[in-house]
This record gives C-alpha cells, sequence and structure tokens, in this order.
C-alpha cells in the first residue's frame, strides 16, 4: 500500500460516524465525516475519495438517494452500506441504488474492517491493467463506463457490469466460475444465489452479442461458469437460456 | 404457508358484492310488485266495465253519494290513485332499504380504513422503534467493540467485553421481540430458498464464540458441506441464534460443557439437531418449551436468564419454512436436544 485509502463515513448517528472513522483511522486509513446526505454530497463533490461508508436512514438526504444521485453523475467510487434494517429486499435496493457491500446494523467492528479492506481491493484490481476493452465491433471503456456496441448504441454499464466484463475479459478463452466471479465482483456473501450473475450475464449478451439467443462472445459453460471469447469461435456455444 | 392477506381489502371487495347484489334484488322486487301491481289494476279495470253502477257503489262506501254516470269513472280513479299509492310505496321502501344497506356499509368501511391506518401507524411505530433501539446500540457495540480491539489497558478490554456481551444480548432480545411481532401480526412474508446450512450454523456459532470460550462449552459441528435446506435467510438465521443462544444457557444453568450441531439427510426427510448437556427439561414437557413465556423452573429464582420467546420463535420460524420441531431430555440436569426437520415433501 502506497497511499492511504481516503475513506469518508456518512452518517446522522454522530457517535457511531466518529467511532467508525477513528477506527478506520487506526487501521491507517485517511478519513472525513459527514453527518447527513447533503453535507455527504457536498464533501464527495470535492472529490478523491476511494471510498465511502454510507448509512441509509438519514434526514434530508437518505443514504440510497445519495448513491443513486451519485453514479447518476457518473461518480463510481464504491459505496457500503450501513443500515438497521437487513432485511434481503432492503439489501437488493441498496445494491439497486448502486452500493457495493452491504452491513446491517449493528455490525462487527472486525466484520466492517475486513468489508472495507476486500472494496478496496475489488476496486483497486479493478483500476489496474487494461482500460479498455474492444471485440467484434464492441467497445468498452473501463473508467468512464461507457460502451459502444457493434450497432452503435451507447450504452452507460453499471459498475458491477464493468468489473463483470472486466473479470472475463481478463481470462479471456478461459472459464470463469459462477463463484469465482461472485467472489471477484461482490467479494463477500452479499447474494445467496450464483443466478445473480447468471442475470448479469443476460444484460451483457443483450447490449454486445449480436444474437443473445446464440451468444458467440459470453459462453455459459453448463453447470460451471462462463467463457469469454474475444472472436466468435468455431463451435456452436453452449447457452442454457 | 400462512401469509395473512390485508383483511380490510378482502371485506370491501365483500361489501362491494353484496351492495350489487343488494341492489338488483331491491330493484327486482321494486319492479315486480310494480308491475304486479299494474297487473291488478288493469284486471279491476276489465272488471270495471262490465259491472253494475251498484255493485261498483258496494266495493267503496266513499262512492255511494256519487251519480250512476259518475260512478265508473269515480271507481277507475280510486283504483288508479290507490295503485299509484302502492307503487309509491315500493319505490320508498326499496330506497329505504338501499339507503339504510349503504349507510351501514358506508360507516364500516370507514371503521375498516380507520383500523387500517391505525395497523399502519403502528407498523410505522415498529419500524421506528427498531431504528431507535438498534441505532444507539449500534453505537455501543462500537464504542465497546474498539475498547475491546484498541484499549492498551487489561481494565478496558475486559469491561469493553462485558458492554458487548450485553449489548448482543439486547439485541438479541430486541431482534427476538420484532420478529415475534412481525409473526403475530402475519407480516412476515418468507422468501424460500435453497440454503447451504453449514454456512449458516459456522456463522451463528461465531457469533456465541465469545461465550462458550469463556464458560468452556465446547461446539461440535457436524453438517455436510452439500446440505442445503429450503428456508427463509433471516428466519434461519434466527432459528439458529435461538437455538444455539438456548443451548448456551443450558450448558451454563447446567454446568454443560458440549454442544453439538449435526444434521442429516435421508432419503424423507433432513434433520437438524442441537444438542447440549445442560440443564435439561423434565420429558413431560416437551411439548411446552417451544410455547410462547415459558420458561423452566421458577420464574422468581430465574436461573436462566431470558424471555421465553426464544424456543416459541424457532417453532414458528421453522414452521414458516416448512419444518416442524421437536425436543426432548431425559430429565432435569440431563441435556437436552432440539430438532428441526424439513420433510421431504415440503414446497421446493
Amino acid at each position: 500500500m502506497t497511499t492511504p485509502a481516503r475513506i469518508l463515513v456518512v452518517d446522522d448517528e454522530a457517535h457511531l460516524a466518529d467511532g467508525i472513522r477513528e477506527n478506520l483511522r487506526a487501521e491507517g486509513y485517511e478519513t472525513a465525516v459527514a453527518y447527513d446526505g447533503r453535507e455527504g454530497l457536498a464533501v464527495i463533490g470535492k472529490g478523491g475519495f476511494d471510498l465511502i461508508v454510507l448509512d441509509v436512514m438519514m434526514p434530508n438526504m437518505d443514504g440510497l438517494e445519495l448513491c443513486e444521485r451519485l453514479r447518476r453523475d457518473g461518480i463510481q467510487t464504491p459505496v457500503l452500506f450501513l443500515t438497521v434494517k437487513g432485511g434481503p429486499e432492503d439489501r437488493i435496493r441498496g445494491l439497486e441504488a448502486g452500493g457495493d457491500d452491504y452491513l446491517s446494523k449493528p455490525f462487527h467492528l472486525q466484520e466492517l474492517l475486513l468489508r472495507v479492506a476486500a472494496i478496496l481491493r475489488r476496486s483497486r484490481w479493478y483500476g489496474q491493467n487494461e482500460a479498455t476493452l474492444s471485440f467484434e465491433g464492441n467497445h468498452i471503456d473501463f473508467e468512464t463506463y461507457q460502451a459502444r456496441a457493434w450497432d452503435g448504441t451507447e450504452h452507460s454499464l453499471t459498475h458491477k457490469e464493468a468489473m463483470i466484463l472486466k473479470v472475463l475479459a481478463e481470462r479471456a478463452g478461459g472459464i470463469v466460475t459462477r463463484e469465482d466471479i461472485l467472489d471477484r465482483v461482490w467479494g463477500y456473501e452479499v447474494f445467496p444465489s450464483t443466478r445473480t450473475v447468471d442475470n448479469f450475464i443476460v444484460r451483457l449478451r443483450k447490449r454486445f452479442e449480436r444474437n443473445p439467443e446464440a451468444p458467440l462472445h459470453f459462453h455459459t459453460v453448463r453447470g460451471v461458469g462462463y467463457r469469454f471469447t474475444r472472436a466468435p469461435a468455431e463451435a456452436p456455444s453452449q447457452h442454457d437460456d | 404457508m400462512t401469509i395473512k392477506r390485508d383483511p380490510s381489502r378482502a371485506l370491501q371487495l365483500g361489501f362491494l358484492a353484496l351492495l350489487i347484489i343488494s341492489t338488483a334484488q331491491a330493484v327486482y322486487w321494486i319492479r315486480d310488485n310494480v308491475l304486479f301491481t299494474r297487473f291488478v289494476e288493469q284486471r279491476f279495470e276489465a272488471l270495471y266495465a262490465g259491472a253494475a253502477a251498484d255493485d261498483l257503489r258496494a266495493l267503496s262506501p266513499a262512492l255511494s253519494d256519487t251519480p250512476a254516470d259518475d260512478v265508473r269513472a269515480a271507481a277507475l280513479a280510486e283504483l288508479a290513485s290507490s295503485s299509484d299509492a302502492r307503487t309509491n310505496r315500493y319505490f320508498w321502501e326499496g330506497g329505504f332499504f338501499l339507503a339504510v344497506l349503504f349507510g351501514g356499509m358506508l360507516i364500516m368501511t370507514r371503521a375498516i380504513r380507520h383500523d387500517r391506518e391505525l395497523r399502519l401507524r403502528q407498523q410505522n411505530f415498529l419500524a421506528a422503534v427498531s431504528h431507535e433501539f438498534k441505532s444507539p446500540l449500534a453505537s455501543v457495540q462500537l464504542a465497546a467493540e474498539t475498547l475491546v480491539l484498541r484499549s492498551a489497558d487489561a481494565d478496558g478490554k475486559r469491561l469493553g467485553a462485558r458492554i458487548l456481551e450485553d449489548g448482543e444480548r439486547l439485541l438479541r432480545m430486541v431482534d427476538n421481540l420484532l420478529d415475534a411481532t412481525r409473526l403475530e401480526e402475519g407480516r412476515h412474508r418468507p422468501t424460500l430458498e435453497r440454503i447451504p446450512l453449514k454456512t449458516v450454523v459456522e456463522a451463528s456459532v461465531a457469533e456465541i464464540a465469545e461465550r462458550t470460550r469463556r464458560h468452556e462449552i465446547g461446539v461440535a459441528i457436524d453438517v455436510p458441506e452439500s446440505l442445503t435446506v429450503p428456508a427463509d435467510r433471516t428466519a434461519l438465521e434466527s432459528i439458529l441464534r435461538n437455538l444455539l443462544d438456548n443451548a448456551v444457557k443450558a450448558c451454563i444453568a447446567g454446568s454443560g460443557h458440549v454442544i453439538a450441531i449435526g444434521a442429516v439427510q435421508s432419503q424423507e426427510k433432513l434433520t437438524l439437531t442441537v444438542r447440549d448437556d445442560g440443564i435439561g427439561f423434565p420429558p413431560e414437557e416437551a411439548e411446552m418449551i417451544f410455547e410462547k413465556f415459558y420458561r423452566l423452573g421458577d420464574e422468581l429464582k430465574r436461573t436462566t436468564p431470558g424471555s421465553g420467546l426464544g424456543l416459541y420463535l424457532v417453532k414458528r420460524l421453522a414452521e414458516m419454512c416448512g419444518a416442524a420441531v421437536g425436543a426432548e431430555s431425559s430429565g432435569a440436569g440431563r441435556g437436552a436436544t432440539v430438532t428441526v426437520t424439513w420433510r421431504k415433501s415440503t414446497p421446493q
């Protein structure tokens, strides 16, 4: 680790926000804190954060809204949601809003620290290597999350979609298991099912395959995972959907 | 699965149906009577046409003084007016009936709506309470954990651990209360999925690790990696949390030192077993321990901490996931075994 990661904590519970901040600082991170959504937005606007620890329920602007707003503005800083509600539907809402991980309050300090480290590790990996991917008329820019598909359509990728693409592209030609993808992209047991991955692949096919029903790039390897090929393969692909 | 639908919605639909049927019935009744009156009137008109003036006079005392030439017209007029009066009455009666029915339904619908609003407010209150409980708890827990993790002096660590432990107990209690309330309101909407049992067991065991270590209780897990159960994730977590919490308490109260968690799958069922060598219970109370607020022994002495909600929740949540619970003990002081069994015929 060369420069310490910068982390912003946004929570209206001042004691909790300060507590998290102190612990992150003790772990060697650089930290800042904001006590409601609007303040958070202002601080994030100044830029330079590697991770935002974001409370969901807050006055003025709640965490989900804040996160949605960031993503809309093209800010892809990873977000770790904290919330009192911990049901699966809350979890899904948080991820839909563009969050990267989710921790329900009260949480264990060690778990928070582990997850923070895991998210940072993933986003560091994401920032490495090639910044673009091109195949068969599709062009993807991993930095701006913009993609131009073979048919000329422009797509704004979500963070997860871009990460999945990157995992697959990194091992182009080889098989990547669903668990691998979950591990690299989600990193934690956020979703219980590997079906989530399948849904993402379906979406990627719709965007970048000439015929999503008969994929030439995103192959399903039945019962195992996926294989990405840049150039269309000779052999007909197996697909199960 | 017993998911209670919103009853006021069904009632409103029922009312609407009743109103339509009643209106149709009343309209039919009015029409039928009006037609009948009309029919009788016509019959009489025909009779009057051929009747003698004296006969007509005899029909009504009011006609007794009428001259012979006018008597038929007068009789017909009287007939028409009485027929009109009758028709009128039917309309009034039918209308009144419908008005009363409609008014009654309006009042009841209002009452139901009011009741629903109240329930909604209660739910919001519940959500708010859970937030209000958990937020300060989260902060307390974090502070305590920070002490445990980072405090340089032994006292800080020791006291932090103590705060942490009781904070966790409080949290379990809040979770259980919320679960119980939600269950009773029929608001627990389970999403059943196949969950790998071992990971949930291990996570739950990790939660009690600190307590078992301090009380020198050994925990053995014998759950095959491949086993999955159809369950709602939060419900399953709650079931295990409560089963283990219960086993730890039983061990502490009965100076037991072993908790064994096992799972066995056979052709027709999957059984999760949590066994302890703690305080146990009289065999005849095996059914009762799953009852709400049931607590072992004399409440005044309070040999074990708790509210009597834990196993009740285990039972209800297990049933929600399509499983059955059972318990056995060969007597006080001789340990207990609690089982959760999924039969193969359960949905999914």
